[in-house]
């Protein structure tokens, strides 16, 4: 027995939805904003003089790639509790996530920093530059735009990954569409309103990557960088 | 009457003696990399207010040298006495401060200029002048302002590095040196990646740089410049001094073979 009544009657779902949402950006802006930092530091640290250093960062980052980020909820909500830290589903869902997000982020950030020639630092150094203004004035504003495509990429699959949240009790929208079907039975009307929902972040995220990745930066600085690069990997440095 | 005049030509030979006082003095300085023996002991003095041109064939380590004369790179070995701060390499790495100490007396040019892409010419030039020197923005602008002028491109403060041409790229990061009050000023081939016709604008600035009574340590190919400008020519050989001297003898008639050798080749005699 077909029933296509949810092709016109899924709008009437979302406003039972939109806390989820929210829930759902909540969780995705914590998480990020926190991870990214975090995989700032974890990239400085893959490049670290010190060899236990660089091995903890790579350790760290490995096992956050390596798991489902479904695995990191059940320990951050179920597994913990048992060494005594006792989180909320909500909290559990931003450790999990953030941990996700300094994991991956880690890689994209260091190919940022690792894009800046040699040649910035040095005349960061020659003009005495503290390490911290030579990375905050120097540094991270170029790298920058070779990492932020790919962040605003990520930044939308950790938004997607909010919805396994729902598995550890947090009201995202997976978890509000989940008990309006078990009432009314719609599942194809409300699964449908949360899938409108979803996209309606995805999308234009997924448009405004493609944007990023074109656009970052006038015509002319794009020039420069590959003639600075050039210029730079042509000629060995101090006669070496 | 011949008292004063006496004592005239003295102060005048005196005020030549605290001229010509070494402003920089390195002694036996050695970096190696890896196997290889970049610089090689190499001893000698910066007279304050003078140029001193370094010349030698590619690889002979002149580059190396200069650099590590701002500690870009760190001497394995070796004295290095800069103004009133002196540092003893071999032992323990020197402190940040130290580091720092040295950097902010001096001021660098690189062969690939390493001007900040995202910044516009001005704040090129004012950065550090705010963050390092602590001056208001509008001081350091002010002064930026200035010193682009001084170098001819007070209407490029607007633009940004991939907008100038290399020549104008160059004198902007002349001028980001300057604008942090320098005492001795490191030129590492500053005209290598230019046209000879663009490099000859860089040499006008270094020329009037000297006039003012900069003290400059230049490494070159540039005879011409190395020649009639500098005070004092150090000729590098396989990371080593081989002769130093006035520019007119060794030019006209230097000691050492190889020395010969290199000027032919460049000289085309």
């Amino acid at each position: 027995m077909s029933d296509f009544s949810w092709l016109y009657d899924w709008p009437a779902h979302i406003p039972n939805l939109l806390p989820g949402l929210w829930t759902a950006i909540v969780i995705t802006v914590i998480a990020c904003s926190v991870g990214y930092v975090l995989g700032f530091f974890l990239a400085l640290m893959t490049e670290a003089p010190l060899r236990a250093v660089r091995y903890t960062a790579v350790v760290i980052v490995e096992v956050g790639r390596g798991l489902p980020i479904l695995v990191l909820m059940y320990i951050a909500y179920q597994g913990l509790p048992q060494v005594g830290v006792l989180l909320d589903p909500m909290p559990s869902a931003i450790a999990a996530l953030t941990y996700s997000a300094a994991a991956y982020s880690t890689e994209m950030i260091r190919a940022g920093l690792a894009s800046v020639p040699r040649g910035q630092f040095e005349a960061a150094a020659a003009v005495s530059l503290s390490r911290a203004d030579t990375y905050r004035f120097i540094i991270v504003p170029q790298a920058a735009r070779i990492s932020i495509p790919p962040l605003v990429n990520l930044t939308i699959t950790i938004f997607q990954a909010t919805s396994l949240a729902t598995v550890i009790t947090v009201s995202e929208i997976m978890h509000h569409a989940y008990l309006s079907g078990s009432i009314n039975f719609q599942y194809m009307s409300v699964y449908v309103a949360a899938a409108v929902l979803y996209l309606s972040i995805t999308l234009p995220g997924a448009i405004l990557t493609g944007y990023l990745e074109k656009n970052l930066g006038s015509p002319t600085k794009n020039a420069r960088r590959t003639s600075i690069r050039k210029r730079v990997t042509t000629k060995t440095p101090a006669g070496v | 009457m011949s008292v004063p005049s006496m004592s005239r030509a003295r102060l005048q030979s005196e005020n030549q003696a605290a001229m010509n006082a070494p402003y920089l003095t390195a002694e036996s300085l050695t970096k190696t990399f890896g196997e290889h023996r970049a610089v090689d002991e190499v001893s000698l003095s910066v007279p304050q207010g003078e140029v001193t041109s370094i010349i030698g064939p590619s690889g002979a380590g002149k580059s190396s040298f200069i650099r590590c004369l701002n500690l870009l790179e760190v001497p394995d070995s070796g004295r290095l006495r800069i103004g009133d701060d002196a540092l003893q390499f071999g032992g323990a790495e020197p402190r940040r401060s130290e580091i720092q100490a040295v950097r902010r007396h001096t001021g660098m040019v690189f062969q690939a200029f390493n001007l900040f892409p995202h910044l516009t010419a001005l704040k090129n030039v004012a950065l550090a002048q705010m963050r390092v020197l602590g001056r208001s923005r509008k001081e350091a602008e002010d002064r930026a302002m200035a010193q682009l002028e001084r170098v001819g491109l007070a209407d490029k403060a607007g633009s940004y590095p991939g907008q100038c041409s290399g020549g104008q790229q160059q004198r902007i990061a002349i001028a980001r040196a300057l604008a942090m009050d320098p005492d001795l000023m490191l030129f590492d081939e500053p005209t290598s990646g230019l046209d000879p016709e663009i490099g000859a604008e860089i040499l006008t600035v270094m020329r009037e740089l000297a006039a003012d009574k900069m003290t400059m340590l230049v490494v070159t190919h540039e005879m011409e410049f190395a020649r009639h400008v500098s005070n004092q020519i150090v000729v590098m050989v396989d990371g080593a001094v081989i002769e130093q001297g006035e520019p007119d003898k060794i030019m006209s008639d230097p000691e050492h073979q190889r020395t010969k050798q290199f000027l032919s080749a460049v000289l085309g005699r």
